[in-house]
């Protein structure tokens, strides 16, 4: 009874919980809004729905291939704050490389390949340079590092770009971006745009790593202690480098579909704030920043809420695109807040019941 | 001897760790001046102009990094206190100087008080928490009963707050002795007050500190304090300096704010940090700041990449420098 | 029995008032809603172009939205576009922050039959069906030289403090600057300095104009095409000692510039009005949704104060209608427009 109360109350179950709430009050609030507009005599707008949700989810996704990344970073209790601007570096050497290929008389499809080899390359590059900075100087804390290299990588942006808008929009190649982004299936009557697919793919890969193999194990007893790790055989430092360099991939994969969701445009100050958007993903999906805990279901489930709330704050309620940031600061404080104080009372709960038995047996 | 000699060198810069950062300083400066003869000479008083808002900010960041913890929101409350006390000004309802400054001291503390609370008795860790707080800040200033989409000018302020921050003592501009008392009066309160010892006794063992009688939680909430306190009274001198704010006036200060402390060598493990490296640090990224765009005329986008690249190399110069004086240290108590 | 008069009555008055209303429904705008997109939340200069789309609202009948992204980001705007379709907008008016990026977001809402059009900064020609500009950039440009060096009484060495260094506006009036400058006579006893930039920032833009003075101790003037340049360009011109030596002009906000102005320290300097800018997109807007305007080259629209408004061909290969009215705020008028721009 108890073991199937605490199974109840994960994390993750909380997370469906609060999504059907988010759903039904705006669900709602949408009906409520109709009603108005009939009585007035006016059409129904219909704002919230299933199919409009699915359609719009896109723009709240082009974070989410970072937050997998992340959520690595985060389980080993470390934090990578340069992911934002990794991505943007990505973009800007896909950007000038293949200018810089197409001038140089490359046939079209070879010199975007090429470049798109080359955004992947550059994120891992930016991760392996976090990863050996972290892993070379610990007194530095990865946060700080990340802050260090996080203003590199944006120089290097302005460095490459200035402050010129490279534009592929006329491209027909480039257009296989935009379709990334852009592109739906219909599935039972509703078109669901493939970046959710792509998420959902590395979100399986994710979360098999993560929870059905030994690396994950690793990844999580690193978080736990790295000192019994260490002791207990992980080549810490070298599996650290790698996760790094992994998140630094997952960033330049969320560079491409943003290069996608700007009409193929690339700009040296995108993607700015996005680490901040990844990391309040991947915590309010349960990862601690303290890292050992945390699971990829949360994630996906994170996501999903986030873009839900965001869409729903923004259209039924009339939030400005800005004061739906509060909320989100909001959600991001209560839930990291939310697990302590629940551990709090059932500590609590517990020495009290252990009193009452200790008075039992007296 | 010539060992001992090595022991007492590498126990020095110990002891000392802002003398690796002075010798960056240094060299930063000989290297801008051989490119630029004088350089130094004319713009000394810009520097030190310059460095003042991160370096208050920094002041108090220093106390939040030596209880181990950290504060990235510094620039989104520098933000909301400018705003409001600048609203609360072109409204009317206030109109000296000095209240201005107590408001924003007050409006910095009170907004890092329940960032402090939740840190210390909701246990989260601090990155989120002052990531909600600059979500938040951000969120607040653009309402309508703070700024709304108005910004405040010039022509909302009162003619002596306009310009008393840049009036001219003995050739010195006032905003750089408010710096130096903010950092006069922090800097000795860590040292010789006994709350002061606290703050470094909670960072370097907590428990011990606790066994001893300190108030843990009551320091560690006090240390959140004074550093909102800094960042409301920047967001006040910045008001009286620029006479302008608006939302996102200072985004991306925090990172200037964090480098000048890790250049001064404070441990971000908590314990240990002084404050003359805080101030060497705040130096160093002023002079990095006004010497790029002399030596690159003209390209901005320039300065942003060598900016980013000198504070990263000095971090990790300051590091190694840090890491061999610990060696020769050791190898020196072996014989 | 009362009661049932009473509500007889309350029936029979709220037939009355809605029929009365029906009676004054015909607005023209009546039932279109306009979603306006700007630039950046919080942002004075766009609280005034809202400030025109309510005018028109309260002649026309149309409801409107507005909302900008907080960090003045490509991706914010398109989230916003996309809430406003959802939301059933008629018309988009849009302040992009990148032209070509918002592109495919734009022709999306198009193909739903929302009218595109771009305000203030423009969407690239394929997203929008109509670009509404205050003036052409060879006005703004040269109305600002002339300013200057009239005051300067055409001699000596004037400067430009623009924002960025590949901020397209800018760079497309300095280009007009530089030209009219090259080629006009009357500025054969003028020199004119290489730009320099402040990238919109009030720090950068004061420490930038403290090197140029530094640098060129003769120097007559400055040219500040930017609104958040300008005070800061003065502020520093004061803080140096050389109010009425050295005079700027540009395009600023009045309420940030109304101080420098009565100092001297600037004569004139101008801006579109962006409350007009608002007020026209909202005529267009509405005027296409009724059918009784199409964008195409040579159409006009009639709005009330307005004279000549002709659709052009733009530089870009889309369409552009141009305002052509630039406000001048000078030692007497300046102080009407503080707190509105």
């Amino acid at each position: 009874m108890k073991k199937k109360l605490s199974k109840l109350l994960r994390w993750e179950t909380m997370l469906v919980v609060l999504l059907i709430v988010l759903w039904v009050v705006f669900e709602a609030r949408d009906n409520g809004l109709d009603a108005a507009l009939i009585a007035k005599g006016r059409k129904a707008k219909d704002v919230f729905n299933f199919s409009k949700m699915l359609n719009g989810m896109g723009v709240y996704m082009l974070y989410s291939f970072m937050a997998l990344g992340m959520a690595l970073i985060l389980g080993m209790g470390d934090i990578d704050i340069s992911v934002g601007a990794s991505a943007t570096l990505s973009a800007s050497v896909m950007g000038i490389s293949y200018r810089a290929l197409i001038n140089g008389g490359t046939a079209n499809g070879t010199a975007f390949a090429i470049a798109v080899a080359a955004c992947l390359l550059t994120g891992c590059a930016c991760g392996l340079m976090n990863g050996i900075l972290v892993t070379r100087f610990r007194e530095l804390f990865p946060m700080i590092i990340t802050l260090g290299t996080q203003l590199f990588f944006r120089g290097f942006c302005y460095l490459f770009l200035g402050g010129e808008t490279l534009k592929f929009d006329g491209d027909a190649t480039w257009g296989q971006l935009k379709t990334l982004y852009n592109g739906a299936v219909t599935i039972g009557g509703y078109k669901v745009p493939t970046i959710i697919f792509w998420f959902l793919g590395f979100a399986l890969i994710f979360f098999v790593f993560l929870h059905l193999t030994t690396g994950g194990r690793k990844l999580f007893a690193i978080g736990e202690n790295r000192t019994a790790a260490l002791y207990s055989g992980i080549r810490v430092d070298r599996f650290e480098l790698l996760m790094f360099v992994i998140c630094g991939m997952m960033a330049a994969i969320s560079a491409l579909f943003y290069v996608g969701s700007a009409s193929a445009t690339v700009r040296a100050d995108a993607m700015t704030g996005y680490e901040m958007y990844a990391i309040a993903v991947v915590v309010l999906g349960g990862f601690s920043t303290a890292g050992g805990k945390g699971n990829i279901i949360g994630v996906i489930l994170s996501v999903i809420i986030f873009g839900v709330m965001k869409k729903g704050l923004g259209t039924l309620y009339g939030f400005a695109d800005s004061t739906v940031n509060l909320a989100v600061g909001l959600v991001l404080i209560v839930a990291s807040l939310l697990p302590n104080v629940m551990e709090d009372i059932s500590n609590r709960i517990r020495v009290k019941r252990q009193h009452v038995t200790i008075k039992a047996t007296e | 001897m010539d060992n001992k000699k090595k022991f007492s060198l590498g126990s020095f810069l110990m002891e000392h760790r802002e003398i690796p950062l002075i010798a960056v300083l240094v060299l930063l400066i000989i290297g801008v001046n051989l490119k630029i003869p004088g350089y130094i000479g004319s713009n000394y008083m810009n520097i030190l102009k310059n460095c003042t808002l991160n370096l208050v900010m920094a002041a108090g960041m220093l106390c939040v990094l030596l209880i181990g913890s950290i504060d990235i929101s510094v620039a989104a409350v520098l933000e909301l206190s400018a705003a409001i006390a600048g609203v609360l000004m072109r409204d009317g309802y206030i109109s000296s100087t000095f209240m201005m400054l107590v408001i924003g001291v007050g409006i910095g503390g009170t907004f890092r008080l329940i960032n402090g609370v939740l840190r210390r008795y909701g246990r989260v860790l601090p990155i989120i928490v002052t990531l909600g707080m600059t979500y938040m800040a951000r969120a607040l200033i653009p309402m309508d009963f703070i700024l709304g989409m108005n910004k405040i000018a010039r022509i909302n302020l009162t003619e002596h707050f306009k310009d008393f921050i840049l009036e001219k003592y003995m050739g010195v501009p006032l905003i750089v002795f408010i710096t130096a008392g903010v950092v006069l009066v922090i800097g000795l309160f860590l040292k010789y007050t006994k709350t002061g010892r606290s703050i470094y006794a909670v960072g370097s063992n907590s428990e011990a500190a606790e066994m001893r009688g300190v108030h843990v939680k009551g320091i560690k909430v006090l240390a959140h304090v004074i550093c909102g306190a800094t960042a409301g009274m920047s967001g006040i001198m910045r008001l009286a300096e620029y006479n302008a704010i608006e939302k996102g006036a200072a985004t991306g200060g925090e990172m200037y704010v964090i480098a000048a402390c890790v250049l001064g060598g404070v441990s971000v493990m908590g314990g240990y940090g002084k404050m003359t490296g805080v101030v060497i640090g705040a130096l160093l990224i002023a002079t990095i700041d006004s010497a790029i765009p002399q030596l690159f005329m003209g390209a901005t986008m320039m300065k942003e990449f060598f900016k980013g690249i000198l504070i990263l190399a000095a971090i990790l110069l300051n590091v190694i420098l840090q890491r061999t004086a610990e060696k020769r240290n050791l190898k020196g108590r072996n014989i | 029995m009362k009661k049932f008069l009473a509500i007889i009555l309350a029936i029979a008055m709220v037939m009355a008032i809605s029929a009365f209303a029906f009676a004054d429904d015909a607005k023209p705008g009546e039932g279109i809603t306009i979603g306006v997109v700007y630039k950046q939340s919080g942002n004075a200069y766009f609280q005034a172009g809202v400030e025109g789309f309510q005018k028109a609202a309260d002649e026309l009948g149309f409801e409107f939205m507005h909302d900008g992204p907080e960090d003045s980001s490509n991706d914010g705007q398109e989230r916003i576009i996309r809430n406003y379709m959802d939301q059933g907008v008629d018309v988009l008016a849009i302040s992009a922050n990148d032209a070509a990026g918002l592109v495919d977001v734009c022709k999306e809402a198009k193909e739903k039959g929302i009218v595109v059009l771009s305000w203030d900064a423009k969407v690239d020609p394929e997203g929008r069906d109509l670009d509404i500009e205050p003036a052409s950039s060879k006005v703004i440009g040269i109305t600002q030289l002339e300013s200057l060096a009239e005051s300067c009484g055409f001699e000596g060495k004037i400067g430009i403090v623009s924002a960025g260094a590949t901020a397209p506006n800018q760079n497309l009036w300095i280009g007009f600057i530089q030209e009219e400058f090259a080629n006009n006579e009357k500025y054969a006893n003028m020199t004119l300095l290489d730009p320099v930039y402040g990238d919109d920032d009030y720090t950068k833009s004061y420490d930038v104009t403290k090197a140029l003075l530094d640098a060129n101790p003769d120097l007559k003037g400055l040219i500040v095409p930017t609104t958040v340049g300008g005070p800061a360009v003065s502020k520093c011109i004061k803080d140096e000692g050389l109010a009425g030596q050295v005079k700027v002009t540009g395009l600023t906000l009045a309420t940030d510039m109304a101080e420098y102005i009565h100092e001297g320290i600037a004569d004139a300097t101008f801006l579109w009005n962006p409350i007009e800018l608002g007020y026209v997109s909202a005529y267009v807007g509405v005027a296409m949704v009724n059918g009784e305007f199409e964008a195409a080259e040579g159409a006009t629209i009639e709005v009330p104060g307005f004279e000549g408004l002709e659709v052009t061909a733009s530089d870009d290969g889309g369409l552009i209608l141009f305002l052509n009215k630039l406000n001048a705020f000078t030692d007497e008028t300046v102080d009407s427009w503080i707190g509105i721009l």
